[in-house]
């Protein structure tokens, strides 16, 4: 029986160095979203350092920087639907959404909450999953993958024929998640940008 | 009585986001069951109220320990109340010393 290797994409599918928007985009990203400090991570580990990407994703540079990226990549790879876990996936598949109505590609848009609602119709999706079809699950940094899972997970119950075979997020902080979710979901995690493509602070608590 | 000895359970390994949302979701099930609803209801609701907040944004680190250091003992003394079935009294007065603490924390 032949069984396909599973094996991680690049990142130049998602963006080349040598393209001036990744310079631009990583300064964007290192002035705006990088902290360094004493924090605790959602998952409890402690780390000197920060990826606050909102304050990019929601800046109008930046959103427009990633919506043209992430446009290009799902053009390059004819996906039609965005969407990923709330708070962190949805300024971003908003302006990609927006940008590819300009440019008519047309692209579904969703976002996933982490749990049901108590009231109401109590659903964990909320807008246009493309049943059918290939999802791309965004998302704006990847630590262990625990958001990207459960985007998946949540996704799947609500719209089982959807179709997710990679995740995108704009930091990966290589502390697993591109593994996990390989082995786990068998999807594949593309990012703009590294840990290792930022100044990280040494210390015996960056467990990153 | 076993979600508090779950809560009891996990509470051991700090606060933080995910282990809020764990903590909330095990007082939760304890309220839909109908076990000591009261106080149940009450952790289940700090619990999330923190994660929710903790979620927003940096969790600068002695942030999470100020907070940590003012409720844990709080809410493991309502969760010894509930274990040792202490007297109604008892209970109520542990539940409101969690929700002074709470408050004291904002």
């Amino acid at each position: 029986m032949h069984v396909a290797k599973k094996t991680q994409i690049p990142a130049e599918d998602v963006l080349r160095r040598d393209d001036p928007r990744w310079k631009r985009l990583h300064d964007i990203v290192f002035e705006k979203s990088f902290k360094t400090g004493n924090f605790i991570l959602s998952s409890g580990v402690s780390s000197k350092f920060l990826f606050q990407l909102r304050q990019t994703t929601m800046l109008a540079e930046g959103a427009t920087l990633i919506a043209e990226i992430v446009l290009e990549y799902m053009q390059r790879h004819g996906i039609h639907c965005i969407g990923g876990l709330v708070q962190g996936a949805v300024p971003i598949g908003q302006s990609v959404l927006m940008l590819g109505h300009a440019k008519r590609y047309p692209i579904n848009h969703f976002f996933v909450r982490k749990e049901a609602k108590k009231h109401g119709a109590e659903e964990l999706i909320d807008g246009y999953p493309l049943d059918d079809s290939e999802v791309l699950i965004v998302d704006d940094v990847a630590t262990k993958g625990g958001s990207i899972k459960t985007a998946i997970e949540n996704l799947l119950k609500e719209h089982p024929s959807c179709v997710v075979k990679r995740a995108l997020v704009i930091v990966d902080r290589q502390e697993g998640a591109a593994e996990v979710l390989l082995a786990n979901r068998n999807v594949q995690l593309v990012s703009l940008f590294k840990k290792s493509d930022f100044p990280i602070p040494e210390s015996p608590l960056c467990l990153g | 009585m076993q979600w508090a000895t779950k809560i009891k359970k996990l509470l051991q390994d700090g606060l933080y986001v995910n282990n809020l949302e764990l903590i909330g979701d095990a007082a939760w099930e304890a309220v839909k069951s109908g076990q000591s609803m009261f106080p149940a209801y009450v952790i289940q609701q700090i619990s999330r109220d923190i994660s929710a907040c903790w979620d927003d944004g940096p969790l600068l680190a002695n942030e999470a320990k100020r907070v940590e250091d003012a409720l844990r003992p709080s809410m493991e003394a309502v969760l010894d109340s509930v274990l040792s079935n202490a007297s109604q009294a008892d209970m109520v007065a542990s539940v409101e010393a969690l929700i002074k603490k709470r408050v004291d924390t904002l």
